[in-house]
């Protein structure tokens, strides 16, 4: 008899099943995910497709996306330039590809340096406490104390333009966030009886930290992820449209938004096209977001 | 007239891994008057039958067949809209956690005076006379100034009698306690259980839910055992301490009194409460009996009486059921 | 009784409550452990016999007084000096479901206080181990690399007996640990932590509210009531013959799980528990105990022997 029918066996006759529920690992989750929440699965789709375009975005379009055509400029969607031209000729669609690699990159890199900040800021105050925990929420308090825009605006103003600098301006703006959502966990965790029985069993702080409390963050952090994408595209489309973020004739979304706007009457494709892209992305993370939420929280469970 | 009466009630939750039965085929009565216990192990559905009796059953569950007579009228099948005007006049709910029971954001006083409004047509003042009046009844100390206490200033066993205040002060024909004292203090509980008692010496049926068995003993006048859904045992307290008939209830009674007499090895019965998803086709109990026959693993056994006043849902207790 | 273990010398223990207010959560206890003994502690929510236990373990600093395990002073130890003592004192918790990490599996939870005192070398003997252990405790083996959800309360309380053995320490604070299961798994847990006593010579602080509980498992028992020790002694003296009012009270509260005892007519405590954070004058039970007189409201009463053995705090006894 192999190992598991040995084991099904035993788990029969001691009348076991009842407590041998489905195992809350992440394939069971996502799984559960696809099953309930339709919504989440489209989400999920609409941003693969995204990332897609942008990696292979030479492959999709025969034009590059500075390459100018004076003869056709303002053209509208045709055959030969499905979303039409800008006010220098160049084609839109290959533009809102090429834009994909800067908006989504300004997507997820920031947001992943402002979790990292964020996070490990959130669990030394919350595990901590004490001074450390003061010293580093207040800073935090004062940062969220900014209006984001305005904040990212006077580091864009200082650091300069460029991508590194908008990557770094974005994850300052956010990391505040984060470390108080991972503080509140951390806190949360940390008088959980687990937490308290290593403590008995004499597991170092360090090691508390590393097998009981990071660990139990992660979901918590998965879901902050989702929503910060966004967040993070929304800024930079608005630093762009304020002339401070990607510059001509790179592509971003919110910078074509920007361009586009002097020809909303006579070209109104030119903003609609990066208008839609940004929508559907940024709906598509917070859709994500929320099914993920969903799935992991143990209080929606049933 | 019986106050309750509930005949062949299935509860069941449709789950995305199959029904599950919570509640198997339950008859029972509760007479006037009287307090009428449910015993069981967590997980039995002894809560669910509770809920169902008050018709909050929660999603995915619904009620799948069987009759609940309140007064001789069948409340089963009533829809949620004539069910409010049921609950709290008719029926009431007592709970275990008294502090999530009620609304931390507004006084007791003013808790207990929305219930009676809700019901009767009566002024503002009648409403904190009668308020007064409630909180007199169950022991509450000084109840005009307790009127204005919010929820966190009272002690737990306080909390308790608010809520059962409020569960009495429409006089309903039946009170189902849930639990009633299980996050109370010891002296506290034996408080709680004496003002049971003296609640239905007017009339009214109580049905007293319980996993313990010395609050049951204590306090019941007819007893219902619980099992994986469905009741197992039913007999009158002395009976059924001194003469259970069911494998179950007597590996029950047994581990209770081992623990009592301070045997140095205490008896327990082996295994765990079986999965309601998958439950055994026979006996719920087989897995874990004894005795268990050819008989039990294969077929479910019906309820029967061995003498009066004294069912047994076993194949193996005396009598032959009708076969 | 071989020697004594552990030994607790007026341990107080205040909280801050807001508002400049305080709670006593415990007042000047003292008591001892003898080697392979069960001390058990009764009292109902909020006396302080949870905060108790954990300073015995010092998991909790005490505010006054001092514990001295096999005769070493905790005060006038450093949190390093003391860490070497860590291993020695153990815990099961209450909870069953919040006490084990929901991402660890079975054998990763055991592992971890062998793996922290480097028990075994290498992770092939720390297996080796941790199945013994699980033998030890009644699980089946074949549940090594499963995970906390997937048990029952009954087996997830073996798991955390499992990790406070796995280092063979001397004492273990049992707080409420059979509290949250069912009557029949309650023996089997009861039954499981005094074959493991017999088998290794520990000693346990047992802390519940379950007085049957507490009467079985336990040598020496002390009642708490509101952060002090009215009366203790050995269990069945104790319970056989209780000297202090309250003692009295908490024993006939009980409710008997026997239809023909009924205890309709026996005089009740009355009232609730007074509040930690104003405790009564003088004797802590007088304003529920129905003999207070003058005496007990201006002079608290002190432990004094009532038979040998036993001791008890109230003016009432001669």
């Amino acid at each position: 008899m192999n190992r598991k029918k040995k084991i099904d066996q035993i788990v029969r006759t001691a009348g076991l099943e009842s407590q041998i529920g489905e195992a809350q690992t992440f394939g069971t989750m996502m799984r559960r995910m696809v099953r309930e929440n339709k919504l989440a699965v489209i989400s999920f789709g609409v941003i693969i497709l995204f990332v897609l375009a942008a990696v292979f975005a030479p492959l999709l379009t025969p034009y590059t996306y500075d390459e100018m055509d004076l003869a056709n400029r303002l053209a509208p969607p045709s055959a030969a330039h499905l979303l039409g031209t800008d006010e220098g000729g160049r084609d839109v669609f290959t533009r809102l590809l090429y834009g994909a690699r800067v908006s989504l990159l300004i997507g997820i890199v920031p947001t992943l340096l402002s979790m990292a900040i964020g996070a490990a800021l959130g669990i030394l105050a919350g595990f901590a406490g004490g001074k450390t925990d003061t010293v580093i929420m207040r800073i935090a308090d004062v940062m969220l104390a900014f209006p984001s825009i305005l904040l990212a605006m006077v580091l864009m103003y200082m650091l300069g333009d460029g991508l590194i600098n908008i990557f770094l301006t974005l994850s300052i703006v956010n990391w505040a966030s984060v470390a108080r959502v991972v503080r509140a966990e951390t806190l949360r965790l940390k008088e959980l009886e687990y937490v308290e029985a290593a403590r008995v069993t004499g597991v170092s702080r360090s090691k508390i930290l590393l097998r009981h409390i990071l660990p139990n963050c992660i979901p918590t952090l998965i879901v902050l992820f989702t929503l910060n994408v966004p967040s993070s595209i929304l800024t930079e489309s608005g630093l762009s449209f304020l002339g401070l973020g990607v510059q001509p004739p790179a592509a971003s979304w919110g910078l074509m938004v920007n361009q586009g706007r002097q020809y909303l009457y006579t070209a109104p494709w030119l903003s609609f096209a990066p208008c839609v892209a940004i929508m559907l992305t940024v709906l598509a993370f917070n859709f994500l977001g929320d099914g993920l939420r969903d799935v992991m929280d143990p209080h929606l469970q049933k | 007239m019986n106050t309750l009466e509930i005949r062949n009630l299935c509860t069941s939750f449709f789950t995305e891994k199959g029904e599950l039965k919570a509640v198997r085929d339950v008859s029972l009565t509760v007479g006037a008057g009287k307090i009428t216990g449910i015993v069981g192990e967590s997980g039995c559905g002894k809560s669910m039958l509770a809920r169902s009796v008050m018709g909050l059953i929660p999603h995915p569950g619904r009620l799948v067949a069987g009759e609940i007579l309140l007064n001789g009228r069948d409340i089963a099948k009533l829809s949620q809209r004539e069910y409010c005007a049921v609950r709290g006049s008719e029926v009431s709910m007592v709970c275990q956690d008294p502090m999530t029971s009620l609304n931390p954001v507004m006084t007791v006083g003013r808790q207990v005076k929305e219930a009676i409004l809700l019901h009767n047509d009566v002024s503002g003042d009648e409403a904190e006379r009668r308020t007064i009046e409630a909180f007199e009844s169950v022991g509450i100390p000084d109840p005009d100034k307790r009127l204005k206490s919010y929820p966190h200033q009272l002690s737990g066993g306080l909390r308790q009698r608010v809520l059962i205040a409020m569960a009495m002060v429409c006089k309903p024909k039946l009170l189902i306690a849930d639990e009633p004292t299980t996050a109370l203090d010891v002296t506290v509980e034996a408080q709680i259980l004496r003002l049971m008692r003296k609640l239905c010496e007017d009339g009214t049926g109580i049905l007293l839910i319980s996993h313990n068995l010395g609050v049951i003993a204590q306090t019941c006048d007819d007893i219902y055992v619980m099992y994986a859904g469905s009741i197992v045992e039913h007999a009158d307290p002395v009976t059924l301490f001194e003469a259970p008939v069911h494998p179950y209830t007597r590996g029950l009674m047994n581990a209770v009194a081992a623990l009592n007499r301070n045997e140095t090895v205490l008896e327990t019965i082996r295994g765990v409460v079986p999965n309601l998803l998958h439950l055994p086709a026979g006996c719920a109990f087989s897995l874990r009996c004894d005795q268990c026959g050819k008989d039990c693993a294969d077929r479910f056994p019906e309820m029967h009486s061995i003498r009066p006043g004294h069912e047994v849902r076993c194949h193996l207790a005396g009598g032959k059921e009708g076969t | 009784m071989s020697g004594i273990l552990l030994e607790a010398r007026n341990l107080s223990r205040d909280f801050p409550a807001g508002h400049q207010k305080v709670v006593h959560a415990v007042s000047d206890v003292s008591l001892q452990i003898g080697e392979g003994e069960t001390l058990g502690i009764v009292g109902e929510s909020g006396c302080g016999k949870s905060t108790l236990g954990r300073m015995l373990i010092r998991m909790i600093p005490p505010t006054s007084g001092d514990v001295l395990f096999r005769g070493k002073a905790f005060s006038e130890m450093k949190e390093t000096e003391f860490h070497p003592i860590r291993r020695e004192l153990q815990m099961i918790f209450q909870d069953p479901y919040a006490s084990l990490n929901p991402r660890m599996n079975v054998r990763d939870i055991i592992a971890e206080p062998l793996e922290t005192w480097h028990v075994c070398a290498g992770k092939e003997e720390t297996t080796q181990r941790v199945l013994e252990l699980m033998r030890d405790v009644g699980l089946p083996e074949e549940f090594l690399y499963r995970y906390p959800h997937q048990f029952s309360g009954g087996q997830r309380q073996r798991i955390g007996i499992a990790r406070a053995i796995a280092a063979d320490p001397s004492l273990i604070v049992c707080d409420e640990p059979t509290s949250a299961l069912d009557v029949s798994v309650q023996n089997q847990i009861l039954n499981l932590l005094r074959e493991l006593q017999q088998a290794r010579g520990l000693s346990y602080l047992f802390i519940s509210h379950n007085i049957s509980v507490v009467r079985h498992i336990s040598d020496r028992i002390a009642v708490m009531f509101l952060g002090k020790i009215c009366e203790t002694g050995p269990t069945e003296k104790v319970f056989s013959a209780p000297r202090h009012p309250y003692t009295k009270f908490l024993l006939e509260a009980v409710p008997q799980p026997d239809p023909r005892k009924r205890t309709e007519t026996t005089a009740l405590l009355q009232g609730e528990p007074p509040s930690p954070i104003d405790p009564p004058s003088g004797c802590r039970f007088r304003t529920r105990c129905p003999h207070a007189t003058e005496r007990c409201a201006a002079e608290e009463p002190a432990l004094k022997e009532t038979a040998a053995g036993t001791e008890a705090a109230c003016h009432m006894i001669a």
